[in-house]
Parts: C-alpha cells; sequence; structure tokens
C-alpha cells in the first residue's frame, strides 16, 4: 500500500493540477505591470529634462561666480569714487596715457626683444605696487594717504614710460648716427 | 554536468523583455494553473494561495531582465512560486509540525496491512493530503507532486535531510490511514 500510493501519486501527478486560479488575478497583474510601466516611461521621460536642468544648473554657478567677480570689481571703483570722485576721473585719464604710451613702446618689441623685456619688468613692478594699493584702500584707515600714494604710482608709471620712450628714440638716434657715418665714410 | 534546457517558451521570455504585454499575458496564461496548484497544494488556502501567484508573477515579470534563461520559466517560476508560499506559511506561524523532534528510527517504510487494497483516484488522495497536518502536507507534496528530492526539501525548508525523510514517510503512513478511514465511510 504504501509503496503503491507513492507511485499512484507520482505517475499522476499532472492529474492534481485541477484547482484554477480567480480569472481576475489576471486584470490585477496586468494593472500592476501597466502601473509600474507607467512609471518606466516617465522615469524615462524625465530624463533629458534631468540632464538639461543640470547644465543649467553649472550654466548658473559659472554665471553666478562671473557676476560676483563683476561685482566685486565694480564695488572696488566704486569705493574709489565715494572715498575720492576727483580721483576716480583721473585715475581713468592716467590709465589712458599709461595705455597709449604702452602701445607706443610696443614697437620696439620687435627691433630690441631683450629691451623690451626690462621695460616690461620695470613697468609691472609699479603696476604691482598699484594693485596693492587698491587692495589696502578698504581696510585703511587713512583713505587720502592711499590714494595720493596711487596717484604718486600712476605718475611715476608715466614717468617711467617717458624715460623709455626717450631711451628708444637715443638708441635709435645712436643707430642713424651710426648708419650715416658708415654712409659718409 | 549541468543540464542544458530546451525552453519551448524563450519567445516569450524574450518578448517579456520588450515589455510586450501580449507576452506576459501569455506566459500568465500558461502557467498560472500549474503555479496555483503548486502554492495551493503548501498553503491549502485559496486567496492566500491567489496572493502569492500574483506577487510571484509581478516578481518574475520584473525580475526577467536579469533571467539568463540557463534554466526553463516554468522551473524559475515554481521556485518563486514555492520559496513564496513557504515564506508566506511562516508568517502564518503554523509551526510546521514537530519536525525538528522526530526520531528517524522510529519510522520504518514497512507494508502494513498489504491484504487490503484501495482504489485509488485523485481527487480522493488530493482530499486527503489536504488533510495532512501542515508539516506533512507540505513535504508530501514537495516531493510526490513537485518532485524535489530531500536534499531539496532541506533546503528550502531549512530542516535536515533526515527530518525531510522521516517527516515524508510520516506523512505517507498518515495518508494511507485517511484514505482507508475515507474509504470505510463510503
Amino acid at each position: 500500500m504504501s509503496k503503491e500510493i507513492e507511485k499512484f501519486i507520482i505517475e499522476n501527478k499532472n492529474k492534481f493540477d485541477t484547482d484554477e486560479p480567480n480569472p481576475i488575478l489576471w486584470d490585477k497583474i496586468g494593472a500592476k505591470l501597466e502601473e509600474a510601466y507607467a512609471k518606466d516611461v516617465k522615469i524615462k521621460k524625465l530624463k533629458p529634462w534631468y540632464i538639461l536642468l543640470k547644465v543649467a544648473a553649472i550654466l548658473l554657478l559659472f554665471m553666478g561666480i562671473g557676476l560676483l567677480g563683476v561685482q566685486y570689481q565694480k564695488y572696488n571703483s566704486q569705493q574709489i569714487s565715494s572715498i575720492n570722485p576727483k580721483f576716480a576721473k583721473q585715475e581713468s585719464q592716467f590709465a589712458s596715457i599709461i595705455e597709449l604710451k604702452q602701445s607706443a613702446l610696443k614697437s620696439v618689441e620687435k627691433q630690441n626683444p631683450n629691451l623690451y623685456k626690462s621695460f616690461e619688468i620695470e613697468q609691472q613692478k609699479l603696476e604691482k605696487e598699484y594693485k596693492d594699493l587698491k587692495l589696502e584702500i578698504n581696510a585703511s584707515p587713512n583713505q587720502d594717504c592711499i590714494i595720493k600714494a596711487m596717484k604718486h604710482n600712476l605718475q611715476l608709471q608715466i614717468q617711467l614710460l617717458n624715460q623709455q620712450i626717450n631711451v628708444v628714440d637715443e638708441v635709435q638716434k645712436l643707430k642713424n648716427e651710426t648708419k650715416d657715418e658708415n654712409h659718409t665714410l | 554536468m549541468k543540464a542544458i534546457y530546451i525552453d519551448k517558451h524563450s519567445d516569450l521570455v524574450v518578448g517579456c523583455k520588450k515589455g510586450d504585454r501580449k507576452a506576459h499575458y501569455d506566459l500568465y496564461k500558461l502557467y498560472s494553473k500549474a503555479m496555483y496548484n503548486v502554492a495551493l497544494r503548501i498553503l491549502n488556502h485559496t486567496s492566500e494561495a491567489e496572493d502569492v501567484l500574483q506577487e510571484a508573477f509581478l516578481f518574475a515579470f520584473a525580475k526577467i531582465k536579469d533571467f539568463r534563461q540557463e534554466t526553463t520559466f516554468g522551473l524559475w517560476l515554481k521556485q518563486i512560486v514555492v520559496h513564496r508560499s513557504i515564506n508566506c506559511l511562516r508568517k502564518r506561524k503554523m509551526i510546521l509540525q514537530g519536525l525538528d523532534t522526530i526520531d528517524i528510527e522510529d519510522i520504518t517504510d514497512v507494508e502494513v496491512d498489504d491484504e487490503e487494497h484501495l482504489i485509488l483516484k485523485v481527487e480522493e488522495v488530493k482530499e486527503a493530503i489536504k488533510l495532512l497536518p501542515e508539516g506533512y502536507r507540505v513535504v508530501l507534496s514537495l516531493y510526490l507532486i513537485e518532485g524535489y528530492d530531500h536534499e531539496e526539501i532541506s533546503q528550502i525548508l531549512n530542516i535536515s535531510t533526515g527530518t525531510s525523510r522521516s517527516q515524508f514517510l510520516r506523512a505517507k503512513k498518515k495518508l494511507i490511514e485517511i484514505l482507508k478511514y475515507t474509504s470505510r465511510e463510503l
């Protein structure tokens, strides 16, 4: 009997599957699948937006940093114009003169690069000093004194450029003279 | 040696991976009945078996992208159904009938009352299995109908193979008793 029943069940095991699940079960499963699918699509649709948003955020960040820089510069110049509006005007005048003279000197660069380089080093020293003064002014208790120093620095820059131009002229003259002498000889 | 399974329905599995709704439905139609019966044999409870069936299908469909088709979809799904059914049983807090306390030696597979032969009918045997205690029913169903060996059953139920064996013998003995009793009733 014991072996008999074992054999009987094994041989007929497929016949034991007689129960049917409730037919509405598929509707439930189908609805859940639909739900999951809709979610999936939503995420996929959102993806390009996420990337766009990321790019926009990064751009905004850079723009923010840039704006901050501009603001900082503005703030600095505003500081000067609010401390001493007269000097602020002079500063821009000086700046344009310096620029003009620097561009005049630039022509030497090709003819005499070594000389130009030494000139540039001298100029940069003064420029650095000026920048330092500009940074110092906000914290300084005696702003007038610093403005005076700044003004002096700008004047020095112009003087230096003038001297450099003179040197260039002298060198040119010398060159021409030697040429003439060679010519006459 | 690893067996190579030829899955008749691998096209449907591929369809499911692509998100084809028809393929989902076809797979459900093919396997739902068999899987429902598997769950029902373990749980002996229709609504719980339906819940397990629904969860198992949804789980399988969600994970079908990871299914590498090393075995057939049917076997894979059956594994899911069996495990979920057992978990459901455990949640029900029905402790499997003193599974660990049974001594193997006190049970021997002897032929009792050999003269008596019952005319077996599937429906009657099925009803008799339903009357078995929880632990007996699960082990007997897994062994004889689902075709797992004692090694596999011991892993599924987290018991020793010896316990699985003795539990099976006891179940069989009890089943015969029930069948004899019910046939006498008729």
